[in-house]
């Protein structure tokens, strides 16, 4: 059994210290928001908030987590700057299979509350980590700066 | 980035000066006084090997301050996701060729951890010039914290000793990747400045006489100046010691123990080119974190750009980043010195997106960000130890266990 932190709420896992903490997040606690892509790290469909920073969990071994770890998932994303993000998404139309999306959230959401006011270059320097194969990158470095702009 | 050519004029000023500085003699060795007392204690007491000398021959050494923290997880016996065969394989080689610790980790779950000859997880040894990787990432961090605004800034914007245009201009990136204008042949003379690069007693001294040997940002030379001049930029930019501020900003981040760094004499400054006593387990941290994109288990060390740009090859050698190995570097003979002996020109990398840490001796620790592996060999140089053979031989297993 492992003690984690998820969304607030303090859950207990019954899983083996090495487990990532994707699996434990979609197959053991049904949240399935974030999304398994590559497994090695290197897309960021599978991005979650881990004190607060943009870090992808395919890779990330429960035992890795100490006690006081904060895991936030898509699913519990709450605030000011999420939900201003969240509208900026929606009114761009900027998802198109979607699938990468909630990693792109995750990420945008951690950009903007370390750099309210992120250039193209910082928004580039945060975001290129995140993969998409639709190519939303355009709509997705507008609606940053929409929310950016709305959070003013 | 804009490339700068040098005006005619200061570049055939700069060829004359070359000429003469390599034409000259070795200057006298410095005086038998105080001030140069570590610099003749290391003289006077050379070691058997200076290239993998015993503790006692690191003099003087003092505390790089850690904060022990946990580790990264063990898999399962029998629950690797690396091969277990290629694992003993492995295990084999680094046993084979004088190594004394092994550890493989993949996906961020340990699946090796073996140590050889009389050595355990508490024995510590010297970094060498891994310790170069630690300068590097420190540069980062004092531009996360805004001391140092970019890496084209002139490195003379601290270290004002370098007023004469061939050193004014050489900025902080060329030191990163040793394009800075430094190549120093080896030489014996006491007085040389490649003797007192390495056993120098006063490190600022060393910069400010630091010789240039080619026009910054032309050339590619693997060189100790670069990692020294580094050393006092992070120092006077940041206002800290340069071994105070890699021990808040980096070391205690990662969990790290307690280890020690070389001085150039007592209660002087860190020789940030190399010798940082540590355990194994403490560089497998800093090789996890930069695989990590600059974050270690939830904590930011530095930004993700900086870590991508730190492995990237650089301008003046695709095999180098920031002070930090990128590709098959042991094909270059000015990386690996027995490269066109052994025939590594010729070896190519199962996966060249890659980076590691290299220290004389065989000394490695490896990143493959594509598969998510760190591996670290700690041992003594044997000609049997070959740079290419453990990321190679574990890549291949993995893709076959597809």
């Amino acid at each position: 059994m492992a003690a984690l932190n998820i969304n607030g709420k303090t859950v207990e896992v019954k899983a083996p210290p090495e487990m990532p903490l994707l699996w434990v997040l979609r197959d053991l606690l049904h949240l399935r928001g974030a999304k398994y892509g590559c497994g090695i790290a290197q897309c960021r469909a599978c991005t979650v908030h881990l004190n607060g920073e943009a870090t992808p969990s395919c890779v990330l071994p429960i035992a890795a987590l100490d006690g006081k770890a904060q895991v936030v998932s898509i699913e519990g994303l709450k605030g000011r700057v999420a939900e201003a993000v969240q509208a900026a998404w929606v009114e761009l139309d900027v998802a198109q299979c979607g699938y990468c999306q909630a990693g792109q959230v995750m990420g945008a959401v951690a950009l903007l509350r370390r750099n309210p006011k992120p250039d193209d270059g910082a928004i580039d320097d945060a975001m290129s980590a995140h993969l998409c194969r639709c190519g939303t990158y355009p709509r997705i470095r507008a609606a940053i700066h929409l929310a950016a702009q709305r959070l003013k | 980035m804009k490339k700068h050519s040098l005006p005619r004029l200061a570049a055939i000023a700069l060829a004359a000066l070359i000429c003469a500085a390599s034409a000259q003699e070795a200057p006298p060795p410095p005086p038998r006084d105080a001030a140069n007392a570590a610099f003749w204690w290391r003289i006077d007491n050379p070691s058997p090997n200076p290239i993998d000398s015993p503790y006692a021959f690191y003099q003087p050494l003092v505390k790089l301050a850690g904060a022990p923290g946990p580790f990264l997880p063990t898999a399962a016996t029998g629950k690797t996701t690396v091969p277990a065969q290629a694992l003993d394989e492995a295990a084999q080689f680094v046993q084979a060729s004088k190594g004394k610790a092994l550890i493989v980790v993949h996906r961020g779950v340990v699946q090796t951890e073996r140590y050889f000859d009389g050595t355990d997880a508490d024995t510590a040894f010297s970094a060498h010039s891994m310790a170069k990787t630690l300068g590097a990432a420190a540069v980062g961090v004092a531009m996360r914290e805004g001391h140092i605004k970019s890496l084209d800034q002139p490195a003379s914007t601290w270290l004002t000793e370098w007023k004469d245009p061939a050193r004014a201009g050489i900025t902080v990136r060329q030191l990163l990747t040793m394009s800075g204008g430094f190549r120093n042949q080896p030489s014996k003379e006491l007085g040389s400045h490649y003797i007192q690069l390495h056993y120098g007693a006063d490190v600022e001294a060393i910069v400010r006489e630091a010789p240039v040997a080619y026009a910054p940002g032309t050339d590619f030379a693997w060189d100790n100046d670069n990692s020294h001049a580094l050393g006092l930029v992070i120092e006077r930019a940041t206002g800290q010691r340069y071994l105070d501020y890699v021990a808040s900003r980096i070391w205690q981040p990662l969990g790290a123990s307690d280890a020690e760094q070389l001085l150039d004499r007592p209660g002087g400054r860190a020789m940030a080119y190399c010798c940082v006593w540590s355990k194994p387990r403490d560089w497998v941290r800093v090789g996890q974190m930069l695989l990590d994109g600059g974050s270690w288990q939830g904590k930011r060390v530095l930004d993700e750009s900086f870590v991508r740009a730190l492995r990237s090859p650089s301008a003046a050698n695709p095999l180098f980043g920031y002070q930090v190995n990128v590709g098959p570097a042991w094909q270059d003979p000015r990386l690996n010195r027995r490269a066109l002996e052994q025939g590594d020109d010729k070896v190519a990398a199962v996966e060249p997106d890659m980076f590691y840490m290299s220290g004389v001796g065989g000394l490695q620790v490896v990143m493959v960000p594509s598969e998510q592996l760190v591996i670290l060999r700690v041992g003594k140089g044997s000609p049997a130890w070959r740079d290419h053979v453990l990321p190679n031989l574990l890549v291949k297993a993995l893709r076959a266990s597809r």
